[in-house]
């Protein structure tokens, strides 16, 4: 069966010079397919390593391709052209009042496929709450059930927010809890089911357990549960990606955005292995950054149109598969639409949402967010910071080939300053690719040629 | 002497560094009611500790369970037990299930971030910035 998006279009491509194209079911099914021969994209590892995932339709090895934003294969036989419509962000921006954007929200909430088990991943962000007020004003309270699980990020406010939320509008929540004896079950299951393309949202593992465990895994399809993913609501409603507002160099900081792990001393990598790193993701992203440089919108552009479809972000869509179906509302070509019609200004510091909101749920638009009132220093111990999670992912980094862009001071380091790094933001998330890149070469060993570790030391 | 722990629901000095709730079965919270989650955010603002004590295996699950950062065990196997959801690090072990064995407890943990001295002094300045 092809992976395919909620339109029933395939995602994964072959495009080998050459070669006609054609739609196949997975990476890693052609990985195992017998004769398969493919050699590592240097590149998409290191946009995976330092970043959020290979970016512009790559993936780890040359030849298979996934889909990006605007690009669609219609899958005529087996043989596949790529078409790109790209005429959706052509939109500038003419507005500061969100009425219509609400309007087209409530237009792709109503769509919802009827009669299937809702669920909302309910943090204590904006992007779950708008989607759980928008299905509520739909009518679908009797099928709404709503799950959280601690993002790891050493507060407990995400749960506590989405507690009063699910209190307030009286629908069954579960927070769910990781399992520290765990970590390393739940990393390998997290890195199969994005294909090794991102290290990212490891800790919505325990969320998918829960629903296959109350829905089945597999269940049948028109048994399976949806659900709510608010991917895109930072894009397209919120201001997650607004320029700094006081930055003299834009282009630079564009380019730097997808090398933003790499910044300050270096304490994972090997020098020269960052400095690589940081050249090739730059090179790869500038192109990109120049084509909406001077767009109202650019840089949330460029952070889209980067992405790979259905989900701009490998995880979590692809994580929430393996026991629901995800509904993006936030990137329904409408939305996105009536998004860009407003101007930044009316994006900045998340202001839509609270707009939006009070005509659906006053209460919960001024409900204030678990970001608005996190503290700092972050009072509670990270799962990732746990002796059982640093003896996974020091074994994993100690391996061969991978050994061979750590820091030989990270690899002779104790528990304890492991621990003191895993706690920080960029060393935690390169630790963590390093990991699922080491997971990666163990499962495909054999299947997948050409990593050399002098691509990066040379 | 200033009051560094508090049992849950209750009020909540300035001098608190640990917040502790009794499990169920302890006679705690069964749930997380609307005026303990306000209590708990308050909490969780100031960076403080929540520590739960266990009495039975039950009081670990839901959704309290879920928000506390170390559980206090006093059953050697029930400890044991714990140990691998929860983590070594945030199970703390004793003997007794009173409030004033809790607030014993509770003094073994170490002070957190947000009231350790240079952090409260940079919480100063930072209030009386312009």
């Amino acid at each position: 069966m092809l992976e395919t998006d909620s339109a029933g279009l395939p995602q994964y491509y072959l495009a080998e010079a050459g070669e006609p194209q054609r739609a196949v079911e997975s990476i890693d099914a052609e990985l195992n397919a017998t004769g398969a021969d493919f050699t590592v994209d240097p590149l998409g590892i290191s946009q995976m390593v330092a970043g959020s995932g290979p970016l512009r339709g790559r993936t780890l090895v040359h030849g298979i391709r996934r889909l990006r934003p605007g690009e669609r294969l219609p899958s005529e036989g087996t043989h596949v052209t790529t078409r790109c419509s790209d005429d959706w962000y052509d939109v500038e921006p003419d507005t500061d009042d969100p009425a219509a954007l609400r309007e087209v929200l409530r237009e792709t909430i109503r769509r919802t496929p009827p009669g299937r088990q809702l669920i909302s991943l309910l943090s204590g962000g904006w992007d779950s709450r708008l989607l759980l007020a928008l299905a509520l004003e739909a009518g679908d309270g009797d099928r709404l059930r709503a799950y959280t699980t601690s993002s790891d990020t050493g507060t407990i406010l995400e749960e506590l927010v989405a507690a009063q939320v699910a209190q307030h509008v009286h629908i069954p929540h579960e927070i769910t809890v990781a399992r520290r004896d765990q970590f390393a079950e739940d990393l390998r299951f997290f890195a199969a089911a994005v294909d090794f393309q991102t290290s990212f949202h490891v800790w919505l593992v325990p969320i998918v357990r829960a629903i296959a465990e109350r829905y089945g895994s597999p269940a049948p399809p028109l048994e399976r549960p949806l659900v709510l993913d608010g991917l895109g609501g930072g894009l397209f409603i919120g201001g997650a990606f607004a320029d700094a507002g006081s930055s003299s160099d834009v282009l630079g900081d564009r380019i730097n955005s997808g090398a933003k792990y790499l910044d300050g001393p270096q304490r994972v990598l090997k020098e020269q292995v960052a400095h690589r790193m940081r050249e090739h993701i730059r090179a790869d992203m500038e192109p990109e950054v120049r084509k909406f440089l001077d767009h109202p919108h650019g840089h949330i552009l460029t952070a889209f149109t980067t992405r790979t479809w259905p989900g701009i972000a490998l995880a979590p869509h692809a994580l929430m598969r393996q026991a629901a179906d995800p509904i993006t509302p936030f990137i329904a070509p409408e939305v996105i639409r009536e998004g860009l019609r407003i101007h930044p200004s009316a994006h900045a510091d998340d202001r839509l949402y609270a707009q939006i909101l009070s005509e659906i749920d006053p209460v919960l638009a001024a409900l204030p967010t678990a970001q608005e009132q996190v503290p700092w220093p972050r009072p509670h111990p990270r799962r990732i910071t746990g002796i059982e999670a640093i003896r996974e992912l020091r074994r994993l980094l100690l391996r061969e080939p991978v050994c061979e862009l750590v820091s030989p001071a990270l690899l002779a380091a104790g528990p304890e300053e492991w621990r003191t790094l895993l706690g920080t933001t960029n060393g935690q998330h390169l630790i963590r690719g390093l990991a699922t890149l080491s997971l990666w070469l163990e499962t495909y060993e054999g299947r997948v040629s050409g990593f050399a570790p002098e691509e990066w030391t040379a | 002497m200033r009051q560094r722990s508090v049992i849950l629901p209750g009020p909540l000095p300035a001098s608190a560094h640990t917040a502790i709730i009794m499990g169920a079965s302890l006679g705690g919270p069964i749930e997380l009611s609307s005026s303990l989650l306000s209590q708990l955010i308050e909490i969780e603002r100031r960076g403080l500790h929540i520590l739960l004590v266990i009495g039975k295996e039950a009081d670990a699950n839901g959704d309290i369970g879920a928000i506390s950062r170390y559980a206090y065990v006093p059953d050697p196997v029930l400890a044991s037990h714990l140990e691998p959801v929860w983590g070594s690090e945030r199970i703390l072990r004793g003997t007794g299930v009173t409030h004033a064995d809790a607030h014993r407890v509770a003094r073994t943990l170490p002070t957190p971030s947000s009231r350790k001295l240079s952090r409260r002094i940079y919480h100063w300045i930072r209030r009386r910035s312009p």
